[in-house]
């Protein structure tokens, strides 16, 4: 399904408003029936009855901490593609050192160029034109490194360097899977949604059962749970949010390029 | 609307974040169970069977969310530890490989990098982390001069080459210890959500008690000791060079000891 669009267009206190929302309507439906039932014939029956709510309460949080866990494992893996990716370039830089001038300093211009892209991209969000220029320049690299092939003194370097050449360009397609297409399915969130709602509901109806509308920890269920889900969906958004990876390490890898130059 | 990612909680010593975890769970404990009292007086019992259930769904929620974020800080401190051995790793390899280039660049670059593995072990054990990065990476650049100057030299350059590929492990491995060390970590906003559901759970036990009595049980100090002894052991796995667990540098010293007895 594609709706992480959908899902995505919508800013994080919105969908935090609109999950509150849900539950509580959720709740008060359920009242709404409790309340028209007969009341229970027995104690007993209401104790099955508390079990039920139990039960799917102790369902939806299994599934609300498991997707926690899977989001914030995504969260790491696009530290870790990040971290990687800046090693990668650092390598080539460094390698590029062996080959000879002109293509030395192409090459060389080159890599500062894509840490800018890379870097820009991220910061005004334009990911799409970011990763069109990587693109280009990852073919420019290419050709310089073939290019320089034939006047190398030395194959072992060249081999080296483009060694290190091909590692940049798998990091770039690593980050572009981690960042925007490794995510929380939009089933799962449909899911998810659908058994808070029945929660919710099952917690409203058997408040109704009781007529006792004023129980203060419903409010507080609701709210732990509707925080737990605004951490994941901010864990699993990769821009946006209070959460984003942090781009410390490429900031880093270009000030000591640029340190390199002079 | 990013907020500093991490390190909410370094400020604070690991003993006083315990203690004011505790705090924070027995004043939400002690509201709830105020609350609870009012409404046990009003006649409003029916609704204990009601609460029973939602404080168990609080309760798993709790248990759950602390749960997964152990498994990921313990994660973390495998990534540290794991990346020092690697660490380990391509330095001896680095050194080994030193003795397939000419002199002097040999005995240079072994006495370079017997001077890394020093910076590194002293970096940990005097806390000074930033002035061994800058250190260790004045020696990266060292190190990279000597064996870019020592390929003009050798006879086979496949040899330059093998040298160059673990020079270039040692490098991006600082990276990784840095990067491991310093920003893998909990963020904050995670650590804000735990707060708020302990202080929330804590206040539906209390609320709980209230509702049915007038004492407060003595389980319910074991459960809240208990998510404050979790917190705790997560704060202490993801802070890096505090508290009982701490990465060994056993991997590093071990290689100390090796390259100063192949040359004494």
């Amino acid at each position: 399904m594609q709706l992480h669009g959908l899902l995505d267009a919508i800013p994080l206190g919105a969908l935090f408003v609109a999950t509150l929302a849900v539950a509580l309507l959720s709740f008060e439906g359920g009242f709404w029936v409790g309340r028209r039932s007969s009341p229970l014939p027995d104690q007993q029956q209401e104790k099955v009855v508390s079990r039920v709510v139990g039960g799917i309460l102790g369902l939806l949080a299994f599934m609300v901490a498991f997707t926690f866990g899977v989001a914030a494992s995504h969260f790491d893996a696009r530290r870790q593609a990040l971290l990687d990716e800046v090693n990668a370039i650092r390598t080539a830089y460094l390698r590029a050192d062996l080959l000879q001038d002109p293509h030395r300093s192409e090459i060389r211009n080159l890599l500062r160029d894509y840490v800018d892209v890379r870097l820009e991209g991220r910061r005004s969000g334009k990911i799409e034109e970011a990763i069109k220029r990587s693109e280009e320049l990852q073919d420019q690299l290419w050709s310089q490194a073939v290019a320089a092939r034939e006047n190398a003194s030395n194959s072992a370097f060249i081999g080296n360097f483009i060694q290190s050449l091909n590692e940049v360009i798998n990091l770039h397609s690593k980050r572009v899977t981690a960042g925007l297409e490794v995510r929380i399915p939009t089933f799962i969130w449909l899911v998810i949604y659908a058994i808070t709602m029945l929660a919710a509901a099952s917690i409203g109806y058997h408040a109704g059962l009781i007529r006792s509308r004023r129980i203060p920890v419903v409010p507080a269920l609701i709210l732990a749970f509707s925080v737990v889900i605004l951490l994941i969906v901010d864990l699993d958004r990769p821009l946006g949010g209070y959460l984003e990876v942090d781009q410390k390490a490429m900031t880093d890898l270009r000030n000591k390029m640029n340190a390199q130059t002079r | 609307m990013i907020m500093q990612l991490n390190g909410m909680l370094d400020a604070l010593p690991l003993w006083a974040l315990f203690v004011a975890t505790l705090v924070v769970a027995l004043l939400s404990f002690e509201g709830g169970f105020w609350v609870g009292r009012r409404r046990g007086r009003r006649s409003e019992q029916e609704q204990e069977i009601v609460v029973r259930g939602l404080v168990g769904g609080m309760l798993g929620l709790e248990a759950f969310m602390l749960a997964f974020t152990f498994g990921a800080a313990a994660a973390h401190f495998d990534t540290r530890r794991q990346a020092l051995l690697d660490e380990a790793n391509a330095i001896r390899t680095a050194y080994l490989r030193a003795d397939l280039l000419p002199e002097p660049h040999r005995a240079e670059i072994r006495g370079l990098l017997r001077e890394y593995v020093d910076v590194r072990l002293e970096g940990i054990r005097s806390g000074k982390i930033e002035q061994a990065i800058a250190r260790s990476e004045e020696l990266h650049n060292q190190l990279w001069l000597q064996a870019t100057a020592s390929r003009e030299k050798v006879s086979t350059p496949a040899f330059a080459v093998q040298f160059i590929q673990s020079l270039n492990d040692i490098i991006t491995l600082h990276t990784r210890r840095v990067t491991a060390g310093l920003e893998f970590r909990i963020p904050n906003i995670i650590w804000i959500v735990l707060y708020a559901i302990t202080a929330l759970a804590a206040a539906s036990i209390g609320y709980h008690s209230g509702l049915t009595g007038r004492n407060r049980p003595l389980v319910a100090l074991g459960i809240i000791l208990a998510f404050s002894a979790v917190i705790y052991l997560i704060v202490d796995l993801d802070r890096p060079g505090q508290g009982f667990l701490q990465v060994s540098q056993r991997a590093l010293v071990d290689l100390q000891r090796n390259m100063s007895a192949t040359n004494p």
